[in-house]
């Protein structure tokens, strides 16, 4: 293929990303190192990102995705991947059931379901209705910072895996059926099997789904709107993406919400090498 | 499976049981409410299911008048986004699958996939302010797909170079042999893209929501969303589980056209590095 051919073919691909992305990018790269209020503009140089080091509520946003991601991360892996695993052993009608229940809550809006759980947690909400029925006391689920997070586990464990669990369940059929007939032929037993082999082999997908979880939990906007607009009690349950999200529209600071998005990029960035490094070690390893 | 059932049999039928649950049980509080008469959200106790059966706020709904328009603006957006994202997206795909170099092009098309949409998002309006293509024209422009170019690619590399060679060898140009040769090979990739394009059309918001501001602009989710919710007080609780239950709708059409492909597509695109 000649690459004159090869660019002429790309053209409306470039043209559309210079759109869309390369020349938007190039203006948060300059944004940062302007302080704004969408009126008056003037150089500032590092000068926000001296401020972010200073920013508590944005150091702490990052302590909130940490939070949320120690019981998030074997959460994820056991639904998406546990999920698909122990579904590959039923009937496959019975699986296709699976997935399907598995997608249906990502199917609707997240501002529904976050909308649905601020009703359900309210003072008087069905959650401490139920609390009280049972001899214990009303709990002010989104006015204390740890009952705050505790909702906000609430709703993403809610709002399903999405597309995961397919995700998962093609990755495990894509696996050579005469695997598993050497195997039982050897001797293995359908558990040795799915340990040994199927595990290992399944180890990108892993690394996957907990990457994606990673990198969503940063992200997750709606939720934190929708439960806490203001970003929670002390900030308890913003995001950084919230946090950016905060100083771009509430307080008409663009220039230094796109300093917190580069340095968003460069975390997420990281995250990715570090996925990639792991994965390597972990596959060489098998 | 043909075994006797053993304790791990039951272990994992649990375990499916308690994960489905999870995920059923905000999906069947949302159906329920919405065809609740009460309207007050004060409603002591709120209920899981309601107390008198009604079919007013989906009523209400599909009395709206723009209504039929919302549903064809998303069907037009949609299938714009649908050819147009598989030709541009297809076609870079394409290259980066049959051409040696370009790869440094590559990655940099996977970069948008490590930013997030909302940091980018006033600089684009901004970029399409400046062009004059705020409104219709800014939804509608069918976008550059890094996911998409990513299974573009690694599907085609599945395709033996013979059937290229021995197009070009007939003097077919290159745009002519990915449309006429390689597309069509690639059925169960094209079909995942067609489903995956039009899902993500449907389930679009904030953009759609800052462009069209026009009420016989809107799509079927934007105009739906603006009819009723506010975030910041929920005044009709059926009302806004209704408009969850009916946002769900589209997909269920999507689904049920084009299950099959969905999972035979990825799959084809995943295996075959």
């Amino acid at each position: 293929m000649k690459t004159w051919a090869a660019l002429l073919m790309l053209l409306p691909a470039i043209a559309i990303f210079t759109l869309t992305f390369a020349v938007p990018m190039a203006m948060v790269l300059r944004l940062a190192f302007l302080d704004s209020d969408y009126l008056l503009t003037k150089w500032v140089g590092l000068g926000n990102f001296r401020e972010l080091l200073r920013d508590t509520k944005f150091l702490k946003s990052f302590l909130n995705v940490f939070i949320y991601l120690v019981p998030l991360i074997p959460y994820s892996v056991l639904s998406c991947y546990g999920t698909a695993s122990m579904l590959s052993r039923f009937s496959p009608r019975a699986q296709a059931v699976g997935r399907f229940v598995s997608y249906l809550p990502s199917l609707t809006s997240g501002l529904i379901i976050a909308l649905l759980w601020r009703w359900l947690l309210a003072r008087d909400g069905l959650v401490n209705q139920f609390l009280v029925a049972s001899g214990m006391k009303a709990v002010g689920w989104l006015i204390e910072p740890w009952t705050a997070r505790m909702s906000m586990l609430l709703v993403s464990i809610s709002t399903g895996p999405g597309a995961l669990v397919i995700l998962s369940s093609a990755s495990i059929a894509s696996v050579p059926t005469e695997l598993h007939d050497a195997a039982i032929i050897d001797g293995a037993s359908e558990s040795q099997y799915r340990r040994h082999i199927i595990r290992p082999l399944m180890t990108p997908m892993i690394m996957l789904i907990i990457l994606l979880c990673l990198v969503g939990t940063i992200q997750v906007w709606e939720t934190v709107y929708v439960l806490t607009g203001d970003g929670g009690p002390k900030g308890s349950t913003a995001t950084p993406v919230y946090n950016l999200f905060q100083a771009a529209f509430f307080f008409n600071r663009p220039g230094y919400a796109a300093a917190k998005g580069i340095v968003l990029l460069v975390v997420v960035a990281a995250l990715v090498w570090v996925k990639q490094r792991v994965e390597r070690w972990a596959t060489a390893e098998v | 499976m043909g075994h006797r059932r053993s304790v791990g049999d039951y272990f994992r039928a649990g375990f499916l049981i308690v994960m489905m649950a999870t995920w059923l049980v905000p999906v069947s509080m949302m159906i329920g409410n919405s065809l609740s008469a009460d309207k007050s959200f004060s409603r002591v106790p709120p209920t899981f299911l309601p107390k008198r059966f009604s079919t007013e706020n989906y009523r209400e709904l599909l009395s709206l008048k723009l209504l039929p328009r919302w549903i064809a603006n998303t069907a037009l957006i949609a299938s714009v986004h649908v050819v147009g994202q598989i030709l541009i997206n297809g076609a870079a795909g394409y290259v980066f699958a049959f051409h040696r170099g370009l790869k440094w092009l590559f990655w940099i098309f996977m970069t948008p996939i490590f930013v997030s949409q909302y940091v980018l998002l006033v600089p684009q309006f901004v970029v399409f302010g400046k062009l004059g293509m705020i409104g219709l024209p800014a939804v509608i422009l069918p976008g550059v797909w890094a996911t998409g170019i990513f299974l573009f690619r690694n599907y085609f590399k599945t395709i033996p170079k013979s059937f290229t060679e021995a197009a070009r060898m007939d003097g077919a140009g290159e745009f002519l042999i990915f449309r006429r040769v390689i597309l069509p090979l690639s059925a169960p990739i094209v079909g995942s893209a067609v489903v995956l394009i039009s899902m993500g059309i449907v389930g679009s918001y904030v953009w759609p929501m800052l462009n069209l501001r026009a009420e016989e602009q809107q799509t079927y989710l934007v105009g739906l969303m603006n009819s009723a919710i506010n975030v910041y007080a929920v005044k009709n609780v059926g009302k806004d589980m209704a408009i969850g239950v009916m946002a769900m709708l589209p997909y269920f059409l999507i689904f049920s056209l084009t299950s099959k492909h969905f999972i035979g597509g990825l799959t084809g695109g995943a295996t075959k590095e």
